[in-house]
């Protein structure tokens, strides 16, 4: 199972909000993808209305993406697009990004597991930059040799 | 049924939502009368304006010039040739800082701006400065975050000084600032000012005239009104000296090839169709807040006010911001170790709508040390029960919040 389906499926077994955001929040606090100690300037994605930084780098075949916010829950949400991306190996990045160039997300996953329907589009747009972002990053390291 | 729940049902929004609506800083409902007025027209009397003498035509533009005069009286401006349509209270800042002001001033003039206006009254005035060479000086405040009047009225002596930029209740704080001081103070010195009147217009009445400041800017949509509606007021001796900033049709007096010659205030600020349902809605809002009339709104919310500052004291660890001289329910706040985004968010949850962030004055933000905050706007139509209600929900969500930390 892929890390989304595994995600809405955790999500399906949760009736209340109580519930949804606890699981949000947890994700935050245990994630491999999350260093609360990130607060570096230089990872600041601009725009969000919580602060997100978001630290990317390659390891051998892989791009990592480390993350942090100082909202509980947007710290969860950074967290569940990282994983979400994050098994992506070099060849699984190609065939995202063939005949799509670098598209914005599109929420997909977020709007299955109903998070985002109560989320203005300001935080939509915060949710967009992360995407944009990790996006960005592989597809510039997959087009580019010297990485 | 008591007064209040009469004058509620009288918003279908509340037929149709079980949320509680404390956003109304950022926009308000729109009563039936509103709505229908729209819908009406475009069933039965659409047609355009100032063109076509066909009974319809004639019909609107009577409509449309009636629902000029009415704001005329709302504000008390002196002729329906001071009110101009626009968008809203950006589109009206945006059109004297790119018309008026982009004329008459000229390099090393100073602009008078404070760190707690409104992004849409920084923005233009920041744009403008890059055109005419003009600066920006940033007036002081007070702690309790009203304006400085001892320094501004300083800083008004200063020969460089062409322009004070103000608000007239902060859509932060909820705070009613003594504009009339300011602007005296302004017109002795000769210094032009502008009031950003956003917030102003559905809780304050306004009378231009007494005020006797240059431009007033509102927008219809904070005032029960459409979305895409504001006006601008100008002094009819200023909006006379103005040239029209965008052309097109129903502006002219004579076309020519090479040259054309304009009608005069408010039309030649007018070109193209106007949004004249809207316009229409307008009107109707205004004579909804009338027939309620401003004193009622004012007692309504002056209740709701004392009641919900009563029970925010019950929250620990809150900090509200410019809590001493609030005169309008605005409620801005933050909950200590906790981020306003996750309670804003939580709120939502439980269907509770506010709003946070940096409210569109991050200037102000940075002058409090703080990112954004939870912004509780109420409006007249808002309910003790809805207060209490939010209040449980709160301590809900803090809870909640800190469990999980």
């Amino acid at each position: 199972m892929t890390s989304t389906e595994e995600i809405i499926l955790d999500f399906k077994t949760l009736p209340t909000w109580e519930e949804k955001y606890e699981y949000i929040i947890e994700l935050g606090k245990n994630s491999q993808f999350i260093n609360p100690k990130l607060t570096d300037e230089k990872y600041l994605l601009e725009g969000c209305q919580s602060k997100v930084w978001i630290k990317c780098k390659v390891r051998k075949d892989e791009v990592i993406f480390i993350g942090n916010s100082d909202a509980l829950i947007t710290r969860g949400l950074v967290a569940l697009i990282i994983k979400l991306y994050s098994k992506n190996c070099k060849n699984d990045w190609e065939k995202m990004f063939v005949g799509r160039e670098k598209e914005r997300g599109n929420h997909h996953v977020l709007k299955e597991i109903g998070i985002i329907k109560h989320l203005s589009m300001t935080r939509a747009q915060g949710l967009s930059l992360m995407e944009e972002k990790i996006k960005n990053y592989a597809f510039d390291w997959i087009q580019n040799s010297s990485y | 049924m008591t007064l209040q729940k009469k004058i509620r049902d009288k918003f279908p929004f509340f037929k149709n939502n079980q949320g509680i609506y404390f956003d109304n800083a950022a926009t308000t409902q729109k009563p039936n009368v509103v709505i229908e007025r729209i819908i009406n027209f475009y069933k039965t009397e659409n047609s355009n304006v100032h063109r076509s003498l066909h009974k319809t035509g004639v019909h609107n533009t009577e409509e449309f010039e009636k629902s000029r005069e009415a704001i005329k009286d709302f504000i008390g401006a002196e002729s329906s040739d001071e009110i101009v349509f626009t968008s809203g209270t950006t589109d009206s800042i945006n059109i004297i800082a790119s018309s008026f002001f982009k004329k008459t001033l000229k390099h090393g003039d100073e602009i008078l701006i404070s760190p707690i206006e409104h992004h849409s009254n920084i923005l233009p005035w920041q744009n403008l400065i890059k055109e005419t060479g003009a600066k920006i000086k940033t007036i002081p405040i007070k702690a309790d975050l009203t304006y400085d009047y001892g320094e501004i009225q300083k800083l008004l002596k200063r020969r460089s000084v062409k322009l004070l930029v103000i608000h007239h209740v902060s859509n932060v704080t909820g705070i009613t600032q003594n504009i009339k001081q300011l602007i005296d103070e302004a017109t002795k010195s000769a210094v032009r000012v502008v009031v950003d009147g956003a917030q102003a217009v559905a809780h304050e009445k306004i009378n231009v005239k007494k005020l006797g400041c240059d431009f007033y800017c509102f927008s219809g949509h904070k005032m029960f009104g459409p979305t895409g509606t504001g006006v601008l007021f100008g002094k009819k001796e200023l909006l006379s000296q103005i040239s029209p900033y965008k052309f097109g049709g129903g502006m002219v007096k004579n076309v020519g090839i090479n040259k054309s010659t304009w009608l005069q205030s408010p039309y030649k600020f007018e070109a193209g169709t106007q949004n004249i349902a809207g316009v229409l809605g307008l009107g109707k809002a205004v004579e909804f807040i009338q027939e309620l009339g401003i004193d009622l709104i004012k007692k309504i919310e002056t209740e709701i006010m004392t009641c919900m500052v009563e029970e925010l004291k019950t929250i620990p660890g809150i900090q509200i911001y410019g809590d001493e001289k609030r005169t309008i329910p605005i409620f801005s706040f933050n909950i200590k170790n906790i981020h306003h985004y996750d309670l804003t968010a939580l709120l939502a949850e439980n269907n509770v709508l506010t709003r946070s962030g940096h409210l569109c004055n991050q200037p102000l933000m940075s002058y409090l040390n703080i990112d954004g905050c939870v912004r509780v706007s109420l409006a007249f139509y808002n309910t003790p029960e809805e207060i209490n209600c939010f209040i449980l929900t709160l301590k809900k969500v803090i809870s909640f919040l800190k469990n999980n930390k």
